[in-house]
């Protein structure tokens, strides 16, 4: 059943990724990547990562694709629908992709085991009181680094939007 | 197995189909019943009799980027707020004071961006 | 584990040099809002006042190794080192920027605030035991990197230059992620010390998983430490970038991204050596063989000095490779290489800014014409880089190449040395090059040294340290030698 609901939202996304790559309208492209994104975030569920589920939703369908539909409006994309949608390269680049991609399925993958034991991993996490219990506790004790850190990460961010989204008078001086 | 605790999912599908449904059926039935009789003046976007110029996707001012961007920022932020809401009670004043330092960082930065006028509306 | 206040002040006493960094960014800010119109150039000097201090501070460390915050970060001498190192560049730069940044307008107090915060991250890098850090330290001096890049926002080529070290670092990052999360999906860990334990643990390390994971973290750092593959950016980035900002990115980054390098292969996948000491000799012949060609058919010196960059990187690969076999030795002098490479490196761009006024940047071989006759200590100056640059013997870049020959011939790669004794004579070609521009040809006209006490500054401690340890190198090789003792 899991696997069923796997495959049917897997689908969906990879279809949706391959439309986000080859649709002329770029508008299109980004709702197409609305639904990826938003499947990758139903495949977070099935995965018993909730709190990932949510950040999927509210960063990346929220935040990111406003942010993206921002862009869109900065490009014409009357201009930009007549482009050619890729390089002359790609048939090439189609080729050797498709080698890595089947190489990583036929050899490294049937050799490879994760040490992951899903199973135990999610009935471990029920007892500690779920996913996001268990998450929250790390982050706040031994991943504390890496959470404070974060934030002068966010801070550069601000800085740089701030900085570079300045508008230039026209005779160069900021204003 | 694994679908165990995923049956708490199914109210949220129910509610998902139920809105999907909902909006396609009051278009489908507009579509249904209303008379369709367009002409030139009509189909135009101002039936006030303003011709409109150009295109309606037109280039923007990358203003609204930096309004994007500072969103995103704080968005982030925003989603720190729920694990620690979780956790608060059992870690108690330590989280408090970790939250307080994250929130202090950023709070500079909306100081910034404040002060740096990128927050007000000048064209 | 239990995580309480006492802990907490423990571990933040132990990062006070980052702390102080972090200050003087908010200070930075603050009085940058508080005075809009004024001038930044006292941002400048406190920026410049913060890195010092922070350096000060970082020295008073009492020499006690041992994991702080849960084992995100290690303090030990490995990390001392190269933060000293680090400290080191950022001064460098702030001393070279004070008043080029007058000169091309672009004085304000981001500029000073985005080097510290791009100092941090490199300090985050080099200290980071687990790979959640060593990633967030990369972020966050990527992203400070790029605005600075694109600092000269009425030049296409800064805009070009921010652009491709922007789309390729969240390219780079992209792969250093999901190579982290194969090695963590087949070991379990993430933090290097861990992931060490547990393949030394195991009986079959030869995973493929294990492999691409640690190909993929290999080809995340190699943007940020630019061997050839991924070198596409740099020249570019050096032509277009403020000039002080391409001597931070030729050396900032890639010192971080070495120091990590070697904390990964050394210490976390160490078992691998096989296999990544065959990967690294291939990117080696690569990376220098491309990089001096390269550098042979330039007209401007800043791309020059891109690729012979790029060549340098090559030989570094060198003592890497030979590390496999012999870790001190190789280290040793990687490390070493890295040390003096700061201040011959950075002082070819330190001339060029002493040459550039308002209206013209001299960036051109051309532009070196007869500079031996308008001001001959310059010409001199400059001569000692470029023969440091090209390790010709009296100078500081010989004993340098001629340690990593050393490793390389001891763990015998006589093939290895053979192609980097090669390059060393295609490299002798293009710096002798300038050296003659500058001495053989007729002085160009206009050509105007624009020397302010900072800048002159700068050159001095570059030049003084570059000949200093030509003199003397046992110093800094024992300096070099003692930092990496506890870390192998």
């Amino acid at each position: 059943m899991v696997k069923l609901i796997f495959i049917i939202l897997a689908g969906i996304g990879v279809i949706a990724a391959l439309m986000v790559v080859s649709l002329k309208n770029v508008v299109h492209s980004a709702f197409c990547l609305i639904i990826t994104l938003f499947c990758v975030g139903c495949i977070f569920v099935l995965l018993h990562a909730e709190f990932l589920a949510a950040t999927q939703i509210l960063i990346y369908v929220g935040a990111i694709m406003v942010l993206v539909i921002f862009a869109l409006m900065l490009i014409d994309s009357r201009e930009t629908a007549n482009d050619r949608r890729f390089h002359h390269q790609s048939q090439w680049v189609i080729i050797v992709g498709v080698i890595l991609a089947l190489e990583i399925v036929i050899f490294i993958i049937p050799k490879s085991k994760f040490i992951v034991n899903p199973e135990k991993m999610i009935a471990q996490t029920a007892e500690a009181g779920g996913n996001t219990q268990l998450l929250a506790r790390y982050l706040f004790t031994d991943y504390l680094f890496a959470f404070e850190f974060a934030s002068l990460i966010i801070l550069v961010a601000v800085v740089a939007a701030v900085f570079l989204g300045k508008r230039l008078s026209p005779t160069g001086k900021r204003e | 197995m694994l679908l165990s605790g995923l049956s708490s999912y199914i109210p949220v599908l129910v509610f998902m189909a139920i809105s999907g449904a909902i909006g396609f059926l009051m278009l489908l039935i507009g579509r249904l019943w209303r008379p369709s009789h367009p002409y030139k003046e009509k189909l135009s976007p101002y039936e006030c009799g303003i011709e409109p110029e150009g295109d309606a996707w037109e280039r923007v001012i990358p203003r609204y980027y930096v309004y994007a961007m500072l969103f995103l920022a704080f968005d982030v932020e925003a989603l720190f707020l729920f694990p620690w809401a979780i956790v608060f009670d059992k870690i108690g004043w330590f989280a408090f004071i970790e939250m307080v330092l994250f929130i202090i960082v950023l709070l500079i930065g909306l100081v910034y961006a404040w002060a740096k006028g990128a927050l007000d509306w000048r064209y | 584990m239990q995580y309480n206040f006492v802990v907490l002040l423990g571990d933040i006493k132990q990062i006070s040099a980052e702390m102080v960094i972090i200050l003087t960014i908010v200070v930075i800010m603050l009085m940058d809002i508080l005075a809009p119109r004024g001038d930044k150039t006292l941002l400048a000097y406190i920026s410049l006042g913060g890195t010092l201090l922070a350096a000060l501070v970082c020295c008073t460390w009492n020499g006690v190794e041992q994991s702080i915050f849960s084992g995100a970060l290690v303090v030990d001498r490995f990390a001392f080192f190269f933060k000293l190192m680090l400290f080191t560049i950022t001064a460098l730069t702030q001393l070279m920027s004070i008043n080029y940044v007058k000169l091309r307008n672009i004085n304000r107090g981001e500029f000073h605030a985005l080097v510290l915060f791009a100092t941090l991250g490199m300090l985050i890098m080099v200290s980071g035991a687990d790979l959640l850090s060593i990633y967030l330290g990369l972020e966050l001096n990527a992203i400070a990197c790029c605005v600075l890049v694109a600092f000269l926002r009425q030049n296409v080529k800064s805009n070009e230059a921010a652009l491709k070290y922007f789309v390729l670092s969240l390219f780079s990052s992209g792969i250093l992620l999901y190579g982290i999360s194969l090695v963590y999906g087949v070991t379990g860990e993430i933090n290097i010390y861990k992931i060490a334990r547990y393949l030394s643990g195991q009986q079959n390390v030869s995973h493929p998983m294990l492999h691409l994971g640690l190909v993929l973290l290999v080809v995340g750092f190699g943007f940020k430490v630019a061997y050839v593959p991924f070198h596409m950016w740099v020249p570019d980035v050096y032509e277009g970038a403020p000039i002080s900002v391409a001597a931070f990115l030729s050396l900032g980054p890639k010192a971080a991204g070495f120091a990590v390098l070697v904390r990964i292969v050394m210490v976390a996948v160490f078992t691998l050596k096989v296999e990544w000491s065959i990967l690294f000799s291939l990117l080696a012949v690569v990376t220098m063989t491309l990089g001096n060609l390269t550098a042979l058919c330039q007209e401007n010196i800043r791309r020059l000095l891109a690729y012979s960059g790029i060549a340098h990187v090559g030989y570094m690969l060198m003592g890497l490779v030979a590390a496999a076999n012999y870790p001190q030795l190789g280290i040793t002098s990687v490390i070493f290489y890295l040390l003096c490479y700061v201040f011959f490196n950075i002082g070819p761009f330190g001339i060029i800014i002493l040459l550039c006024n308002k209206h013209k940047i001299c960036e051109f071989i051309g532009d070196f014409d007869g500079l031996s006759v308008r001001s001959p200590l310059s010409a001199f100056v400059m001569t000692i880089f470029l023969l440091s640059l090209a390790g010709i013997p009296p100078m500081v870049g010989f004993v340098a190449k001629f340690l990593i020959f050393m490793a390389a011939m001891k763990a015998e790669l006589y093939w290895l040395v053979a192609i980097g004794i090669i390059n060393s004579a295609i490299a002798m070609f293009y710096y002798l090059r300038i050296v003659v521009a500058m001495y053989v040809r007729a002085p160009k006209p206009g050509l105007k040294i624009n020397a302010s006490p900072s800048l002159t500054i700068a050159l001095a401690i570059m030049v003084g340290f570059t000949l200093l340890m030509g003199i003397y190198p046992a110093l800094f090789i024992g300096f070099a030698r003692y930092s990496i003792a506890t870390l192998l």
